[in-house]
């Protein structure tokens, strides 16, 4: 049965010239789980913003959206923090069907049994300030299914998380679906997951569909690289082998040994050493209070010029405490830190509390007058007479990049660069950052994204529990980590050795040739 | 069920009761009682240790009525050529009595009524100022962070000088007005989340975790016994004390002892209701 028909949507926005949707046609039957990829500003969030009265944009709009017996439709959108309305985890919850004016009895059951599903009872007396952002997007996700809606609209609802949490709260959308047969469409960057589970994969490009068929399908109507695939999709493009794998690790297992020799087993792995020591932290002890526990336990650490060293770790293994004490904001209790740069500048995972004024090129001439040749470097020279609030995630990364480049640091230090940002941003954020590197920058990361870290550090180090437990190249860590790897180690160490990126993959397989 | 876990409506009933018995009375048998539960309620539900300090503000209170007010037969002596009198000395003493017993009873108030019954308060008079209240407090920790991001992103980029008068005003103000953007724009985010959840329909209810038990009726039911006991026996006159110009019980004895034993009953609920409680769950584990 057909639950929503979107025929000949085009829509703009009245302060731009060109149309954000054009000509955009959907159907959806109930019970669909619908994925919509689509680059940054590809109107993704539009459409998904059309389909609710009461959140509709304001603009030109033609064509039409017909539902069928006007359903409830609910939308959990990219901000786990500004979506959460109360000071309680279960007022939150109740919020909606208090709205909806239901009496306490009914409120109580309804709050209880959707806190169990989806496993906040153990929260459920928290205050909203004290959650992590997994819990908060979980809680958001609550908050929406209480009330019982027919469509689920989810905007890039895992953009903000850790992949840890960000893989926790895709598991709980895709049980909600087997379990409910609830209607979801939900766009999304991370399409590891999704795209194989999806009944309908829907690309959208400048506002446009280029394709709306399943998974599989859609695969073979792919034309641009700024999309989003799944890990398998890139390698089987790339590789372009007729036959059909499963979108999966284990596809990719089969795919490489059916398809490629390995006489030549791994690439070198070149080190160039670099000698000059940029910073360098030796048994550094830290707690925030007297009374809590340490959050660094003897943390050793160095890094060079003209080298980018990634901190990987999980939450609460004290990354961003540690960079603190680099940026001198807070001093270790015990241990020395030793700074040979000049200038220290920290690039924080709250990219807009950086910028103080409402129009871009003032906040930039605030550091320095001269902007106009980073501007240009880090191609945000359209933007600069925006306000940085309006900016889009990568943008705003890239302006507040500029911003901390202006002070001339020789010691860049980024908090998870590369959250919330699509392929195509990160391209952008690699490109600049070794660019940077060449100049002689010492850049250290900070950072959840492996596959990123992968492809772009020089030597990296895992912190765990206050305490870097290993550290090497890129190679030497994901190669010998069993776990916590890339998905490209994952899928080729039986095959190959050492190939922790997808270009590693590639490369080895064009070498050794198909049989 | 501990007294602070009871229901607001009970608690408020109990409280209202409690302070405003205390404050239309001068009989110096009901002052005393109050003073004497509102004390050790306060000792023992909210474990104050700064309770002692109040008798200062008795004894200040209990001198400083003296020597303004020279009512009262019998004089004591002259001070500054006026005269210093039992009458006013005592009602001075019951007057302060009085206030502090009626700040024990706020005092306990405060730690028994947590933002949760307050805001089931809002709830009942209006469902909006309720999730007003609720998100007012939800702000305050927001703000707190969102100014912390800022402030430690400007200090590691010394976009100001820190070391100048001038240089740290400007790094307040910029820290401010980046903060109120932020706020702005964050709220504008809320305020779609809250629209599309339908907080715009008119009939909102207010829901709350508190369920009103078998234990919160027998708890009002015995207020509500002494409330009217009391208001019967003290606006019949049975317990008329008078100060000035000598100190007179106007009222009939045996009568007055009910109302006493009703009013010190309604003081002492909270405190036989946390005993009762214990003596239960002692009972409860030794029969385990």
């Amino acid at each position: 049965m057909e639950i929503l028909n979107i025929k000949n949507l085009t829509f703009k926005y009245p302060s731009e010239s060109r149309n954000a949707l054009n000509n955009v046609s959907l159907s959806v039957e109930k019970g669909d789980f619908i994925l919509l990829c689509g680059a940054s500003g590809s109107g993704k969030s539009t459409l998904l913003r059309l389909l609710i009265n009461s959140l509709a944009p304001f603009g030109e709009k033609t064509g039409e959206i017909c539902f069928n017996k006007s359903p409830h439709i609910a939308l959990v959108g990219q901000d786990a923090e500004t979506q959460i309305v109360s000071d309680t985890v279960w007022h939150n919850l109740a919020f909606y069907l208090e709205s909806m004016g239901e009496d306490s009895n009914s409120i109580r059951a309804k709050v209880a049994e959707t806190a169990e599903f989806f496993d906040l009872s153990g929260i459920f007396h928290k205050e909203t300030a004290n959650l992590s952002g997994g819990e908060k997007q979980l809680l958001n996700l609550a908050s929406v299914m209480v009330a019982d809606p027919d469509i689920l609209l989810l905007d890039e609802p895992t953009s903000q998380l850790d992949p840890i949490a960000a893989r926790h709260f895709i598991e709980a959308v895709k049980r909600l679906h087997t379990e409910t047969n609830l209607t979801i469409i939900i766009s999304e960057h991370r399409t590891e997951e999704l795209w194989g589970f999806a009944d309908k994969v829907c690309l959208l490009e400048d506002g446009e569909v280029v394709s709306y068929a399943s998974g599989n399908n859609t695969y073979s109507a792919l034309k641009s690289d700024c999309i989003d695939l799944p890990f398998a999709l890139k390698l089987y493009k790339e590789l372009d082998v007729k036959k059909e794998y499963p979108i999966s690790i284990s596809g990719v297992r089969k795919f490489l040994t059916e398809n490629f020799k390995n006489e030549i087993p791994e690439l070198s792995d070149e080190i160039e050493l670099n000698n000059k020591v940029a910073l360098k932290a030796c048994r550094i002890f830290f707690r925030y209070e007297k009374n809590t526990p340490d959050i660094l336990k003897g943390l050793d650490f160095n890094c060079n010029f003209g080298e980018i060293t990634t901190l990987l770790g999980g939450n609460g293994s004290g990354k961003t405490t540690f960079f603190k004490l680099i940026a001198n904001l807070n001093k270790p209790y015990s241990g020395k830190i030793k700074n040979y740069g000049t200038k220290t500048a920290v690039l924080p995972q709250n990219v807009k509390s950086v910028f103080t004024k409402d129009v871009l090129r003032e906040d930039l001439a605030l550091i320095s007058e001269n902007f106009v040749d980073i501007c240009k470097e880090l191609n945000i020279t359209s933007l600069l007479d925006k306000n940085p609030y309006d900016l889009s995630g990568g943008e705003a990364q890239r302006a507040a990049l500029a911003k901390i480049l202006l002070t001339k640091p020789d010691i860049l230090c980024l908090d998870e660069p590369t959250k919330g940002i699509d392929s195509k941003g990160k391209r952008a954020i690699k490109e600049i950052l070794l660019d940077l590197k060449k100049q002689g920058i010492a850049i250290v990361i900070v950072s959840h994204d492996v596959d990123f870290t992968a492809e772009i550090s020089d030597k990296c180090a895992f912190l765990f529990d206050g305490q870097i437990v290993s550290n090497g190249t890129p190679k030497q860590i994901f190669s010998s980590n069993k776990f916590y790897t890339t998905y490209a180690s994952l899928a080729s160490r039986h095959h190959f050795k050492n190939t922790v990126t997808l270009n590693d993959i590639i490369e080895l397989c064009k070498r050794n040739g198909c049989y | 069920m501990k007294f602070f876990e009871l229901h607001p409506l009970s608690l408020i009933l109990f409280f209202v009761s409690a302070i405003a018995f205390t404050m239309i009375t001068m009989n110096p048998v009901l002052l005393l009682l109050s003073f004497l539960c509102g004390f050790l309620a306060n000792a023992f539900i909210s474990k104050g240790r700064d309770l002692w300090i109040y008798l200062f503000l008795i004894a200040i209170i209990g001198i400083t009525n003296p020597v303004f007010s020279h009512n009262g037969e019998t004089v004591l002596f002259y001070l500054f050529d006026q005269r210093f009198t039992l009458e006013a000395l005592v009602y001075g003493f019951m007057s302060g009595i009085r206030i502090v017993s009626v700040i024990y009873w706020f005092r306990l108030f405060g730690v028994v009524f947590k933002q949760d019954k307050l805001n089931w308060i809002l709830g009942k008079v209006s469902p909006k100022l309720s999730v007003v209240f609720s998100m007012a407090l939800r702000f305050i920790p927001l703000v707190k962070k969102n100014a912390k991001d800022i402030y430690n992103a400007q200090i590691s980029m010394c976009s100001f000088k820190k070391d100048t008068l001038s240089g740290k005003f400007q790094l307040v103000f910029n820290v401010f007005s980046a903060l109120v953007s932020m706020s702005i724009e964050n709220a504008i985010d809320t305020a779609d989340t809250m629209r599309s959840r339908g907080f715009e329909n008119k009939n909102r209810t207010a829901y709350s975790l508190f369920s009103f038990r078998v234990k919160d009726i027998i708890f009002m039911a015995i207020t509500i016994i002494d409330d009217i006991l009391i208001t019967y026996f003290l606006f019949s006159g049975i317990a008329s004390f008078y100060y000035y110009p000598s100190m007179y019980f106007s009222g009939n004895d045996n009568k007055a002892l009910v109302l006493y034993a009703a009013f010190a009953m309604l003081c002492a609920l909270p405190m036989i209701n946390d005993f009762t409680e214990d003596l239960r769950w002692k009972y409860s584990i030794s029969k385990i």
